[in-house]
């Protein structure tokens, strides 16, 4: 797939980012720069490594906003959480009717903290059914905002699962990822320089199907593009590094 | 007209929901003979309980249910992973958030016989034309399904064929594949071509702006 030059850049910065004692609200922080956002969020609600009441939570926002949404309790009245929790669909804040007194006020203090004039949550669900919400914000006008969604909808999938990984289980690649064999193999031609359609033709697959296996594999071990997941691979043993 | 209706939308549209388990019903269990379970003419999974995005196509003159298939993520609990590993390559799961899995395909038997100008079945082409347009907004990249022999043939003749991965197997009374689908703006103009589908096949359902998106 096609990834614009502003993606791998913010990969290099991420990947520098992310040691195991890395701050996690940095890496959102430097994601809402390079894509133009007023602010980045991340939300885990059911997850198995997270045994507290509180769902697990990590913001760009103002403290003071942090504060007096917990303080007002607007997670029980917030549309935005509530539709996306069991939605698996991306979901525009505007597109909620601002129905009763209390979601008019959290709309309008969001807007008053400076959280942005439009957003979008993006829904994840986990392997064990686990459901996290992974948001962003800008202060983009309604044309620059449609744009945006239309070119960067793909990137922002990938990012907001490398961002549930990369806060829902802290210690990367504890456990080895399933990779199937195909995926293996595949991995292993990338690694060598061939392109999809290469591989295609030396496993005698469709070039489809080729880039299936790959992207695939690329989520398994959470890299975000190919290249970063053969790297990852090389270092699992997973494949040999190239000759 | 295609709905597309997520957990949150299922109450609203509870009667819309039973028409597609009882489609689905007198499809798996009756016709295709697949061990499902059926309780009151109801055909409910585990998977129905994940909230799904289910789409249906709804006929524009009376509202009915036509036919129906369903969407989960492939990074969640979905039936390829949990019930049809066989068929795929060594049971590995295909895995990502920007390939979802598509599941419980039907058409309504009194909806068979609609045909398109072109020949093909109506329900058939708005749901895949319908796949094609939720995968879009979604960022997707591919949709995988299992599906059957017959079903190949139809889909092959929508402009809407699919890449087998894996191993074919014989499931109930017949051979089941998983298949791989495109999702690009070019494979939705191919399904629009091969059954005269013009514009969206969306209908309010999906809100304003994420559908200009």
């Amino acid at each position: 797939m096609v990834t614009s030059e502003r993606y791998h850049n913010m990969i290099a910065l991420l990947g520098k980012e992310q040691q195991p004692s890395g701050d996690n609200t940095k890496s959102l922080k430097l994601i809402a720069e390079h894509y133009n956002l007023t602010h980045v969020a991340y939300l885990g609600v059911a997850l198995p490594s997270n045994t507290a009441d509180e769902p697990l939570v990590c913001v760009t926002y103002p403290d003071e906003w942090v504060q007096r949404y917990r303080k007002e309790r607007y997670v029980r009245i917030d549309p935005v959480i509530h539709k996306s929790l069991t939605s698996i669909l991306p979901t525009d804040w505007n597109d909620f009717p601002l129905h009763g007194k209390r979601i008019q006020q959290l709309f309008g203090e969001a807007r008053e903290f400076g959280i942005g004039t439009n957003g979008l949550t993006f829904p994840i669900r986990g392997r064990l059914g686990e459901t996290a919400l992974f948001s962003v914000a800008s202060e983009m006008t309604a044309s620059d905002w449609k744009e945006f969604k239309r070119t960067n909808l793909p990137e922002l999938q990938m990012i907001g699962f490398y961002v549930h990984r990369m806060i829902s289980e802290p210690v990367e690649l504890n456990e080895t990822p399933r990779l199937g064999p195909r995926e293996i193999e595949c991995l292993k031609w990338c690694a060598a320089g061939k392109t999809a359609e290469d591989i295609a033709v030396i496993l005698n697959l469709s070039t489809k199907t080729v880039r299936a296996y790959l992207e695939s594999a690329r989520h398994k071990l959470n890299g975000l593009n190919i290249t970063h997941a053969v790297v990852k691979a090389i270092a699992l043993n997973l494949i040999a590094p190239p000759i | 007209m295609i709905i597309a209706i997520q957990g949150a939308e299922r109450e609203r549209f509870a009667a819309e929901i039973e028409a597609m388990h009882r489609i689905r019903a007198s499809v798996f269990a009756d016709r295709l003979e697949w061990d499902v379970e059926v309780v009151n003419g109801l055909e409910i999974d585990v998977f129905d309980e994940c909230n799904p995005l289910y789409l249906l196509s709804l006929d524009p003159w009376n509202g009915n249910v036509r036919g129906a298939l369903r969407l989960l993520p492939t990074t969640g609990p979905n039936m390829l992973r949990d019930v049809f590993p066989c068929l795929l390559a060594d049971g590995a799961p295909i895995e990502s958030p920007r390939i979802w899995e598509s599941t419980r395909f039907c058409v309504h038997k009194d909806y068979m016989a609609e045909r398109t100008p072109s020949g093909l079945n109506v329900a058939t082409c708005e749901l895949l034309a319908g796949i094609e347009e939720i995968g879009l907004l979604a960022g997707l990249e591919f949709v995988v399904s299992v599906y059957d022999a017959r079903m190949a043939r139809i889909l092959k003749s929508a402009g809407c064929p699919a890449d087998i991965v894996g191993e074919p197997q014989r499931i109930g009374k017949v051979m089941t594949y998983a298949g791989l689908f495109d999702i690009s703006e070019s494979a939705l103009a191919n399904i629009r071509a091969a059954s005269g589908i013009k514009g969206s096949v969306l209908g309010d359902m999906i809100p304003r702006s994420l559908k200009a998106a």
